[in-house]
């Protein structure tokens, strides 16, 4: 399966984006709005694995790039420009998490014995159990806090890189991986409940 | 089952909780060559832990493997529409 990666990949001979934000810094709307275009369906998709429903999540991500035109003047160009907005895309999700608009039970994160799973062997049974898997693992993610979730998300799901991740979760790289490794594990041993002991 | 002599013992331990914490940069690729050694040493003595790395590396590719919802109609659109003049 092809990792995602990083997001607005200009096709060849297209502005770079930290060109078109700098633009937009200096009033071109025009500039932001071809920045719209770029991002707007791939934050979206991200700001959905942390809200209640699609509505909420464009509810969320239209005001995130409100947020973004209005704050472009403090965009320095130090970071790329979809780590700057997409850190300003998890914060409102993260607001509206802690809103209090449903948060499903918080799965435990805190450190325990490795626990094992029982293992099975490659081959048409081993891809319909990973099917299986991928209903049980959307409700493992869902049910993590949001300061596990997120890291989870952004490096594993979206595939972006631990530097790339921990920019937007605005972490030291140290900090963000001690997340994600207990995220990790936290999906790990949430699967195990749905196998034979 | 191998009993192992004390001080065997003690290095198997130490590195057995190293290893535990150190499984995701093992799968990022993210290790120093003596680290990733020291996992896979590790690794090939502990069933535990081999079972543990082969589990994660599963779960990581079902995460990878998760998929996204549709985009919703004409949403930039929709931002550029509500974007206030500057």
């Amino acid at each position: 399966m092809h990792r995602r990666g990083e997001p607005g990949l200009e096709a060849p001979g297209a502005t770079p984006d930290e060109q078109l934000a700098e633009r937009a810094r200096d009033g071109d709307r025009s500039a932001f709005e071809e920045l719209v275009r770029r991002h707007a369906d791939r934050l979206y998709a991200v700001i959905l694995r942390f809200t209640a429903s699609a509505d909420e999540a464009e509810e969320a991500t239209q005001e995130a790039f409100l947020r973004a035109w209005r704050s472009i003047g403090g965009f320095e160009g130090r970071s790329q420009f979809f780590t700057w907005l997409y850190r300003i895309g998890i914060n409102e999700a993260k607001r509206r998490v802690q809103r209090g608009s449903v948060e499903p039970p918080t799965a435990s994160v805190e450190q325990e014995p490795l626990q094992e799973l029982p293992d099975s062997s490659e081959g048409p049974q081993a891809r319909a159990e990973l099917n299986d898997l991928r209903g049980e693992l959307q409700a493992a993610v869902r049910a993590l806090p949001f300061k596990y979730r997120a890291p989870l998300i952004l490096r594993d799901v979206e595939g972006l890189s631990t530097a790339q991740a921990a920019e937007i979760m605005g972490l030291r790289e140290a900090a963000f991986k001690s997340r994600l490794h207990r995220a990790r594990l936290a999906v790990r041993r949430a699967l195990d409940e749905h196998y034979p002991a | 089952m191998t009993i192992l002599a004390p001080h065997k013992m003690l290095r198997f331990m130490r590195d057995h909780r190293w290893t535990q914490s150190h499984l995701s940069d093992y799968l990022d690729a993210e290790l120093s060559e003596p680290e990733r050694r020291r996992v896979e040493e590790h690794v090939g003595m502990c069933p535990k832990c081999r079972r543990v790395l082969a589990t994660l590396r599963k779960t990581l590719t079902a995460l990878r493997a998760i998929g996204s919802e549709p985009p919703r109609a004409d949403l930039a659109d929709t931002v550029i529409a509500r974007l206030p003049e500057r």
